[in-house]
């Protein structure tokens, strides 16, 4: 297999570094270094007014809501990624060197650390609303109570923030302990465990005849109300693909086209490849490299014959290990 | 906010412009590469919404409010299009019957110059670079 654990960690720590990464509005670990005061307020009393002070707050807000929104759509981006290629990963091969816990267990702690950072920061902030900054009591009743109200939601914002990272801590202590488990001895066949191996291809392959069941299900008019059902060649052979190919199951992300077909899109070997069946049938492979200029240009096959199969081995190596 | 001004060549090339995906368009999080070129209907013209003037989620507001359907919102700067040989226009549309809120932060990128088959590689390029940027709003 093309995987190794160490690359499995490199992906989890890549993640966590993602993970930890605080929004800008929320870089600082110090409790202290994040309070209104700090962010540039204009100072109450001549030349200022009530509506600088307001935009200033709202503007804050603003920045923080946009961050929070991303890095939670992020966080259900790094789940889904690891689910991925981390489970296959670790089932795999128990040839194996032992898991080694340690990295995932400072990873785990260096995220705890950030939730904690993120607690001091929320306490802080309601420490806010209970005595105003002297900054903000000077100015008129309307923007301490504007203030107050504003605070109050940026603290719902890192709460919510907050409680998604700490479910996704969990995520990743579960995948640990899971990936310990599924590493426990079992029957090996030349550097193979097989039984986690077939239980694999079994479930990928459940995944992609599902999703072609979904994809066959969509109605006429499944996008705008513009593109056709999607044509019943297309998903016996995209049915055919599965069956023909398990070793890249793990891989496929499957999708209705335009025109009626079903795209499997797989990286691979440092290519990003698409195999996509028009509607009535006819099948066209083409790609471009990650990290390079390099393109494959449409190719268009009648079916899923060696031909085919020989050019997407040729540029991935994939299924070596089975034929 | 500045009017913005129809059919304006967009110039700065950071600026980030929002794409949305379709709940169809997705398989396990991860978005079709088609997704990021224009439909056959839409004629060489990918819409998208200026990030110089909504956010994400504002983006994603509007574009639900006017009955489409969005899992997720992703970015592609202007020079990242350029990048493609894809120019970047100022499109902004009013309301109607069809679309009951008006949009003044829409644009499209022009895909003319580009093939089918070359759309299909620059489809896959486009989907990297707004991976690498991370997803930019998810629907909850």
């Amino acid at each position: 297999m093309i995987y190794s654990v160490e690359m499995a960690l490199a992906a989890l720590r890549k993640a966590y570094e993602l993970a930890s990464e605080a929004p800008p509005a929320l870089r600082p670990v110090s409790a202290r270094a994040v309070s209104f005061p700090n962010l540039a307020l204009p100072p109450a009393g001549e030349g200022s007014n009530a509506s600088e002070f307001r935009d200033t707050l709202t503007k804050i807000e603003r920045r923080l809501a946009e961050d929070v929104d991303r890095w939670l759509a992020q966080m259900v981006d790094i789940r889904l990624a690891m689910t991925r290629s981390t489970r296959e990963i670790f089932a795999l091969n128990p040839a194996w060197p032992p898991l080694d816990r340690a990295p995932l267990d400072k990873i785990i702690s260096q995220y705890d650390a950030g939730d904690k950072a993120r607690e001091r920061v929320i306490r802080s902030l309601e420490n806010e609303i209970a005595r105003i900054p002297p900054d903000v009591a000077v100015r008129s009743v309307g923007d301490v109570e504007f203030f107050r109200a504003s605070v109050i939601r940026v603290i719902g914002l890192l709460e919510k923030e907050k409680n998604a990272r700490l479910q996704l801590c969990d995520f990743f202590s579960g995948l640990r302990d899971e990936a310990a488990r599924v590493r426990a001895p079992v029957e090996i066949v030349q550097g193979v465990n097989i039984e986690g191996y077939k239980a694999l291809l079994m479930d990928n392959a459940r995944r992609c005849i599902q999703r072609i069941a979904e994809i066959a299900a969509l109605p006429e008019g499944w996008h705008e109300g513009a593109i056709s059902k999607i044509g019943i060649r297309a998903i016996e052979i995209a049915y055919e693909l599965v069956a023909k190919r398990p070793d890249l199951t793990g891989l496929f992300y499957i999708y209705p086209t335009f025109s009626g077909g079903i795209v499997f899109e797989f990286e691979i070997g440092g290519w990003d490849l698409s195999v996509e069946i028009a509607s009535a049938g006819g099948i066209e492979l083409y790609g471009v490299k990650a990290n390079d200029e390099e393109v494959l240009e449409p190719l268009s096959f009648f079916d899923l014959g060696p031909s085919l199969m020989k050019h997407i081995n040729d540029r991935t190596g994939a299924g070596r290990d089975l034929n | 906010m500045i009017a913005p001004v129809p059919d304006e060549i967009l110039t700065d090339s950071k600026e980030v412009l929002f794409r949305h995906i379709r709940f169809s368009l997705l398989h396990d999080g991860q978005p079709q590469s088609l997704a990021f070129v224009p439909l056959p209907k839409d004629k060489n013209f990918l819409s998208v919404d200026r990030g110089s003037m909504m956010t994400p989620r504002e983006s994603y507001g509007l574009f639900t409010d006017n009955g489409f359907d969005c899992a997720r919102v992703y970015g592609i700067s202007v020079g990242e299009f350029a990048d493609e040989k894809i120019i970047c226009r100022s499109d902004p549309l009013p309301s109607s019957d069809a679309m009951p809120r008006a949009n003044p932060a829409h644009a499209v990128a022009d895909f003319s110059p580009h093939t089918t088959s070359q759309q299909k590689l620059i489809a896959k390029r486009l989907k990297r670079r707004a991976l690498s940027r991370g997803c930019l709003y998810i629907a909850v």
